[in-house]
């Protein structure tokens, strides 16, 4: 986010329209995977989305944090969406139903990405895991695909240091994918 | 917003929350014009202020306890001796604790289940109500009486006919154990809600 971009706080208080899609945007990607992670299945997880933003559009004036960043006020309202979904079975609908929201279904298609989504938020927090060194170096050869020369030179070690940091990194990911499996 | 072209989930539901919000920026306009009308019939408004005050006063039980509704009035109390507002106050000071298990509509907001807390604190004279999801319903207490608080109106009430209303309540404490009964005025559904259930107070 950059320094002149509202706060999530400064959005909520606002508490304009226009305002709510930028909080939206901000948040939504790491809501859903949030809640696919902890859900039975995508459906469930698209549906305490929709809920957790309803909420958050219902309640944005009474924001009282105060942290500038609404993360953990999200967190608290998913959270609390997911539990009571657990326990009735069902998702709750009563911040949509109040608004007067209409269903947005979930396609074949969504399915398939919000569980991706889900993945790909696991793979981070696993890379997060990582040692600093042994991040970089998988981040430089696995995403940006440079080669273990360049690799080296851009960390100051040799090319063997450079493939040793890759090499275990990975394996550090794999151990720690096979342990959340 | 999502990193995809084609409209998938995330841009659907972004669309429906956008027209949500756009039909609530309407209601709420419409809500605040609504008030705008007040003035245009001046001694209705003032007759609705004099008995809102006339109300304030009687809820707070004792002459000496009379206070405007206006905050912030228990503060200006110049002694804390036992049974002033400022004194009342300093009792009830603290944290307390309550699980709400019922759903409370708060205008198209729903009130949240789950563990609820209220800050009293007697520096400020504030009194507030926090929700599991961290929401946060904030009052002014503008009198204390041995039996009764006033409270200033709640301007953020989600139902704007009951901004303008000062509430009253009456309380007990024994204990730990905080009541809250016989709510007058104030917003509706807040106050639906802290009468609901006893509070209990932590020892911090």
């Amino acid at each position: 986010m950059d320094s002149e971009a509202p706060t999530d706080r400064e959005i909520l208080l606002t508490g304009d329209a226009a305002g709510f899609a930028v909080f939206y945007d901000r948040h939504s990607e790491w809501v859903l995977a949030f809640a696919r992670r902890r859900s039975p299945d995508a459906e469930s997880a698209a549906d305490v989305t929709a809920e957790v933003f309803a909420a958050a559009l219902a309640g944005r004036r009474r924001y009282r944090s105060e942290s500038s960043s609404a993360h953990a006020w999200l967190i608290a309202i998913a959270s609390n969406k997911i539990n009571s979904t657990l326990r009735s079975g069902y998702a709750e609908r009563r911040a949509r139903t109040r608004l007067g929201m209409r269903p947005v279904e979930v396609t074949e298609d969504d399915i398939t990405r919000i569980d991706a989504l889900a993945e790909a938020a696991v793979v981070v927090e696993l890379l997060d895991d990582l040692p600093e060194d042994q991040r970089a170096a998988v981040l430089a050869r696995v995403v940006d695909e440079r080669g273990y020369q360049e690799i080296a030179v851009g960390a100051g070690v040799s090319e063997a240091v450079a493939r040793k940091r890759v090499s275990r990194g990975l394996a550090g990911l794999r151990r720690r994918w096979e342990e959340r499996a | 917003m999502t990193g995809h072209r084609e409209p998938w989930y995330l841009d659907r539901l972004r669309a429906e929350l956008e027209r949500t919000a756009e039909a609530e920026d309407r209601r709420e306009r419409r809500g605040a014009l609504g008030r705008v009308h007040v003035p245009l019939k001046p001694a209705l408004a003032i007759a609705a202020v004099v008995v809102a005050v006339a109300i304030a006063l009687t809820a707070l039980g004792s002459a000496e306890d009379e206070r405007s509704a206006a905050p912030p009035a228990p503060t200006a109390t110049p002694t804390s001796a036992s049974g002033s507002p400022q004194a009342i106050l300093e009792r009830l000071d603290g944290i307390y604790y309550a699980e709400i298990t019922t759903s409370v509509a708060l205008g198209t907001h729903v009130l949240p289940t789950g563990w609820y807390r209220i800050t009293i604190r007697a520096t400020d004279s504030s009194f507030l109500l926090s929700d599991p999801e961290n929401g946060g319903y904030e009052h002014t207490i503008t009198g204390a009486s041995s039996q009764r608080l006033a409270f200033a109106p709640d301007g953020n009430c989600e139902l704007p006919e009951q901004r303008r209303d000062p509430a009253s309540v009456e309380f007990t404490l024994k204990g730990s154990l905080l009541t809250l009964r016989a709510a007058r005025g104030g917003c509706q559904p807040i106050w639906q809600l802290l009468t609901s259930t006893p509070w209990y107070k932590t020892k911090a």
